[in-house]
């Protein structure tokens, strides 16, 4: 290994990683010295600037003792501080490659590569990541997506700079904008609304505003949505073979790319809002492209008319030509259970308050009581309808939601495993549920789908299983 | 008891869980059981809530009635509900009290297997399997410890056989 070429991260990595301890020494310090420590201000300063020193040494011994070797089917990361450890990443295992620029990095002409895995057990974090010099970075780049996706080479890509390459779908900065404000799921919509209603009603009617509701619909609402459109502003989705690069941001950039064989699942989601307007979001589960970002986009809310032919385009063999089946009958015990639950919970909550209220306020109990009993009335026929299912041997196709409908577009053989669960009502009626286990986004999660005939949805297991036994499931096609 | 040496067709077709299970099941109960009294008891004790809200007392009393029933009547029906199987390529199981699931897990998709076994398991000689892969973990519960340990080993082999051939 030692004679083998090998890269170091960008000193900005000493710099970021540097300030960030001391900011948090300080703060340390800070409220230490609140708190009555030592009288004199010079030993702060002396603890501060030691503090720094170690700090700085420690980082820098870090950075000098980690190298990043790019051999011929491997990326190995080795670091030989106190903590020893060797990490060996193939090119052909990786999900998916990010660019990624926050402030620091563009202060200081740096940018952030990372690597993805298409495992569980490192979803959370990048399996490695290398900070580099910003066009040192993009060669790598493009090196790495030659080598991963099979892209275009670096020397025919160079003669297109990527600002250049065309975007698949048109996204404007009002469509930004509708994103970020209506496709926020419609209870956290309509809670904000609330809470923004509230506070204005109590500056123009009453003494003050009532600080509780302007900070929820702050701190609920308007920094969720204000923090989407920045972090999505600008955005551009293009594709390079079987590689889609997604890229975006204003004040932080990112770029994620990853290969279209790597997608486990993909969610069409319309929030009631949403659905009023015609427009869908594309979302696509693929491991190592959420940071908190949530599940990549494939397409922000657009009118239907331009994001489902896109799903069609980049990902046809995620349509599902099976029969959609509605939810029998029997549906409707487990949705008038869950409706009699809430208004029983409610009534009682607000009885019990109504002992505690003062009288003139009891309106406003009674308000919220009628408002709990339409939202039922108004959720059960939409859960009731909204929830569908087919397969059509290749993918499973679930509706779920009530409100907010979300169509689960599931390939068979990327279910991990499916659990087929039923109530005693439902196994009288031959009913269940299932919950289908996933690889997503952000790890191991469930679709969880509504009630339907139990032995279609234990033939989602036998399909699993007969499609690896006679050798229709290939792991190689997602590798 | 299970013979010594347990082999792939004993466990091929549906099989019910020792009996003395039920056991483990009762002891672990009694002392959620206990536990619920306790901290019900201590949280009624230490506040003033009882005085305040005359209605919590007859809730507290109704809610570990229910934990308790349930303690008690769910070790047998879980018992007799409860089966598995393993073959070749998955592993089944079908169990559930009140709302009951039937898992199947492909051996293909199978990353780790664990077997773990707390002081109680361990007082009957049963121990507990647990499956994990990629989109989430399936557990095998109150299986016989030699059982456990076999059909752990069993699909460990499978999985080294498994990506040995892909290499």
């Amino acid at each position: 290994m030692n004679d083998e070429p090998f890269l170091r991260n960008h000193w900005s990595v000493v710099a970021s990683n540097t300030l960030t301890t001391v900011v948090a020494m300080a703060f340390g310090i800070l409220v230490f010295a609140t708190s009555g420590g030592f009288q004199q201000g010079e030993i702060y300063l002396g603890i501060f600037a030691a503090m720094f020193a170690v700090a700085l040494v420690v980082n820098v011994i870090i950075w000098k003792k980690t190298k990043f070797y790019f051999l011929k089917d491997e990326i190995v990361v080795e670091k030989t501080t106190i903590f020893r450890s060797e990490t060996r990443i193939q090119y052909d295992r990786l999900a998916s490659v990010n660019v990624e620029r926050d402030v620091i990095c563009r202060l200081l002409g740096a940018t952030k590569l990372s690597f993805n895995l298409n495992s569980s057990v490192n979803v959370g974090s990048a399996e490695a990541y290398i900070v580099l010099k910003a066009d040192e970075a993009e060669k790598l780049r493009k090196e790495m997506d030659s080598r991963i996706f099979d892209a275009p080479s670096v020397a025919e890509d160079e003669i297109e700079p990527v600002e250049e390459a065309v975007s698949l779908v048109d996204v404007s900065v009002l469509d930004i904008f509708l994103h970020s404000f209506f496709s926020m799921p419609t209870t956290q919509f309509a809670f904000g609304i609330l809470m923004l209603i509230y506070s204005v009603y109590s500056f123009v009617y009453g003494s003050s505003i009532s600080l509780v509701s302007t900070i929820l619909f702050v701190v609920e609402f308007f920094l969720p949505a204000v923090s989407s459109f920045f972090k999505l502003y600008g955005y551009r989705i293009t594709r390079s073979g079987d590689a889609v690069s997604v890229s975006s941001g204003f004040f932080s950039t990112r770029k994620d790319s990853f290969l279209l064989s790597k997608v486990n699942f993909v969610k069409v989601r319309e929030p009631l809002i949403c659905r009023l307007m015609g427009r869908v979001v594309l979302e696509v589960e693929v491991v190592g492209t959420a940071n908190s970002k949530g599940a990549p986009l494939l397409c922000p809310l657009k009118s239907k008319k331009v994001a489902l032919p896109l799903l069609h385009e980049l990902l046809p063999e995620f349509e599902c030509t099976g029969n959609e089946m509605g939810q029998p009958r029997v549906s409707l015990v487990g949705i008038a259970m869950a409706v009699a639950v809430v208004l029983a919970a409610t009534f009682a909550m607000l009885f019990v308050l109504s002992g505690y209220v003062p009288s003139e306020y009891h309106v406003y109990l009674n308000m919220a009581a009628v408002v709990v009993a339409v939202l039922c009335a108004l959720w059960a026929p939409m859960a009731y309808r909204t929830r569908r299912f087919a397969c059509d041997g290749n993918i499973v196709l679930l509706v779920t939601g009530a409100f907010d409908r979300v169509f689960n577009y599931i390939l068979i053989d990327k279910i991990q495993f499916a659990d087929v669960k039923s109530t005693p009502i439902q196994r009288r009626m031959g009913a269940a549920r299932c919950d289908l286990n996933l690889l997503s986004t952000v790890g191991a999660s469930k679709v969880t789908s509504g009630v339907f005939p139990a032995e279609e949805l234990e033939e989602i297991s036998s399909t699993v299983m007969a499609r690896i036994r006679d050798g229709r499931y290939d792991f190689r096609r997602f590798q | 008891m299970e013979d010594e040496t347990t082999t792939d067709s004993d466990i091929s077709e549906f099989r019910m869980l020792n009996p003395v299970s039920k056991k483990a099941m009762y002891l672990s109960g009694a002392i959620t059981i206990a536990v619920a009294v306790a901290f019900v008891a201590f949280g009624l004790y230490v506040s003033d809530a009882v005085a305040a809200f005359p209605w919590v007392l007859p809730l507290a009393v109704v809610v570990v009635v229910l934990i308790a029933a349930y303690e008690l009547i769910s070790p047998s029906i879980f018992y007799k509900h409860y089966r598995y199987r393993m073959d070749e390529d998955c592993i089944e199981v079908r169990r559930g009290v009140i709302f009951h699931s039937h898992t199947l897990v492909p051996v293909e998709r199978i990353h780790q297997v664990n077997v773990s076994k707390g002081p109680i398991l361990r007082k009957y000689g049963l121990a507990d399997v647990t499956i994990t892969t990629a989109g989430g973990v399936a557990t095998l519960q109150f299986l016989d410890e030699e059982i456990a340990e076999y059909i752990a080993s069993n699909l460990n082999d499978k999985i080294v056989a498994m990506l040995r051939a892909r290499e």
